[in-house]
């Protein structure tokens, strides 16, 4: 096996692996807090990277500036979706998993509306290379690792560390008990499901220099997301780290070497895990 | 619903509809209409198998892989062996799809909620990929081309050539969906719909009274596979191709959404949903662009306003006049 293309396969299982967390995160965040499954959470990845786009070619915006107003717009946007199509279904199950796939199609519609369905690029801003042990890495890559590290530390100490993170975990462990305790439970959803929003936005807009967007990007994402989170194990940050590493190593690895092959085995393996340890692999809560 | 009484009036309720669809070639000329009210009936089969998992309280996001496992037998069966198209091919598939679902089934139904949920997602992911990892046998991505129609029956042969006329192969869905209908509403109102039911309702209480929680769910896990075969099968013969995108993740999803949308509450909510989704998808098609979006639409006001379903529509009407009278 050649050296250099190994090298190349470990760069994006890196790269992959760091996208996957940042979608894996939130989704494995809302799932805890809201007990839902968001449906539409491969969209907030879409329309992060649309965001990035505008911000970048219409507003001429630098690339590292865009990133975080990009968060922000879908931060935002993330908080008009919970108040208005997810609160008032009081987390039924049923219903929320049916508005979850209608603001898919529905999201992927409205941008199809407005920005047609024709791939979109941006000229890269980040072209250079660097050696990194002897390993020639893109930057545009490196900095996708680099901010999925630094985000995932972040929302571990959010979580871990501060007041409203505390009340969080509260949350995901007893809505009721936690409500009792004077937290103020919508609002502790609200802000929680923007974080895991913004999360999946900046994923978004962190694969713009090397992929294209459409209005479609999102739908492939959130069944991964699944996969992850239910293999690194519900409501556990190092589980979802794990299975994002896990699968983007699938994915690059497996697809380089065995073909389709890989694919067929890592959903057996799935499934076998599922029936003999449901919990996945840290079955641990926050 | 209408207060039905006796049964002879709760008859007449059955009938009227019974003859409206057998006459409908009748009025409906167009091919294409009858190939809108034939994709309802597949998926109407597939779906109401879905809903009978869910009224175990158990989520079946694998449906269009049994959906695959029916089609690629009996294409199979066909093709390579050389068995007459349909008849004969119909139940094997969706036998053999049901053995399927009693292997995996039995295995997946010791976890239950958002695992087993997951499990069946995964086995349409592994169906749709072992279809793609041997193109040798199943023609891998380009599908299998050349399924053939039925071989014409007496009665069929009057009804029109299955290939030019859309009418023999709507009489057949017809027919079919009718017999899926029986069965679930037989067992809708038999011991194993009240069994299935309680369990959804409270799983340790059913459990306490002595039901063997593991076994029923797997009975309707393996009667939902049956009827994701035999809808499938039948799907092949009707677009005479077999090809892996037919039976997506997201065809299992949405079916599931069809069930939910329409109502778990009565079979006929799966098939309202159904038909209801797929001609909003089929007739918004004018709208361009806007389609997706006028569906998102439809599916968003349903949900917020009636989470029971479509088909408490009627009751929801009932109890909002009587609130407005009682004012």
């Amino acid at each position: 096996m050649e050296f250099s293309l190994l090298m190349q396969v470990m760069v994006n299982t890196a790269m992959l692996t760091g996208v996957y967390v940042l979608i894996a995160v939130g989704l494995n965040l809302i799932f805890g807090i809201l007990k839902i499954i968001q449906f539409a959470h491969g969209q907030l990845y879409m329309m992060g990277a649309f965001m990035v786009y505008i911000l970048v070619t219409g507003l001429g915006l630098n690339f590292y500036l865009a990133l975080p107003v990009a968060a922000l717009i879908v931060g935002l946007a993330s908080l008009v979706i919970e108040r208005f199509f997810y609160r008032p279904l009081k987390g039924d199950v049923l219903p929320s998993l049916l508005m979850g796939v209608a603001l898919l199609v529905g999201l992927e519609g409205s941008f199809q509306l407005i920005f047609g369905a024709q791939e979109k690029y941006i000229e890269n801003p980040l072209p250079k290379v660097v050696k990194l042990f002897g390993v020639s890495v893109p930057e545009a890559r490196l900095l996708i690792l680099v901010v999925a590290i630094a985000s995932t530390i972040a929302v571990y100490l959010f979580l871990r560390r501060t007041k409203m993170g505390q009340a969080m975990r509260a949350l995901t462990q007893d809505p009721e008990a936690a409500s009792l305790q004077g937290i103020n439970v919508n609002q502790i959803r609200a802000i929680g499901f923007a974080i895991a929003s913004a999360l999946a936005g900046v994923a978004g807009g962190l694969m713009l220099p090397i992929a294209y967007v459409t209005p479609f990007i999102g739908s492939p994402m959130v069944i991964k997301a699944f996969l992850i989170v239910i293999l690194g194990g519900m409501g556990s940050l190092p589980g979802a780290v794990l299975g994002a590493f896990i699968l983007a190593a699938a994915d690059s690895f497996g697809f380089t070497f065995w073909g389709p092959v890989a694919a067929l085995i890592g959903y057996l393996l799935v499934i076998v895990m599922l029936i003999l340890r449901p919990r996945g692999l840290f079955g641990a809560s926050y | 619903m209408l207060p039905i009484k006796g049964p002879s009036t709760r008859f007449i309720g059955y009938l009227i509809p019974m003859i409206f669809f057998c006459l409908l070639p009748l009025w409906v000329k167009e091919a294409y209409y009858l190939h809108i009210f034939i994709e309802i009936g597949i998926y109407s089969i597939a779906a109401l198998g879905i809903r009978l998992v869910l009224t175990s309280g158990q989520w079946n996001f694998g449906q269009a892989g049994f959906m695959a496992i029916g089609g690629y037998t009996s294409s199979l069966l066909v093709l390579d062996l050389g068995w007459p198209p349909l008849w004969a091919t119909l139940p094997v598939a969706s036998l053999f799809a049901t053995l399927v679902g009693l292997a995996v089934g039995y295995p997946a139904l010791s976890t239950k909620g958002i695992y087993f949920a997951m499990i069946t997602l995964c086995l349409g992911l592994v169906v749709r990929q072992g279809i793609i990892t041997f193109p040798g046998f199943t023609g891998g991505l380009i599908g299998l081309y050349g399924v053939p129609a039925p071989t014409p029956i007496p009665f069929m042969g009057a009804l029109g050539n299955w290939v030019v006329s859309k009418v023999p192969a709507y009489y057949t869905i017809l027919g079919l969906l009718a017999l899926t209908l029986v069965v679930m509403h037989r067992i809708d109102r038999s011991r194993l719909g009240i069994v299935l039911r309680s369990i959804s309702e409270n799983e340790t209480l059913a459990k306490s009274a002595g039901i063997n929680v593991v076994k029923y769910k797997l009975i309707a896990f393996v009667i939902a596979s049956f009827f994701g075969g035999l809808a499938g099968a039948f799907s092949v013969h009707y677009h005479m191709l077999c090809h892996p995108d037919s039976f997506s993740l997201w065809d299992s999803i949405f079916m599931v959404l069809y069930v939910v949308f329409g109502g778990v509450g009565s079979i006929f909510g799966a098939v309202l949903g159904t038909a209801v989704l797929i001609s909003a998808t089929e007739l918004l098609r004018f709208t361009g662009a806007f389609r997706m979006v006028i569906y998102a639409s439809i599916m968003i006001v349903t949900i917020l306003f009636l989470p029971k379903g479509l088909i408490s529509l009627p009751q929801a009407v009932r109890e909002g006049i009587a609130k407005l009278r009682g004012r």
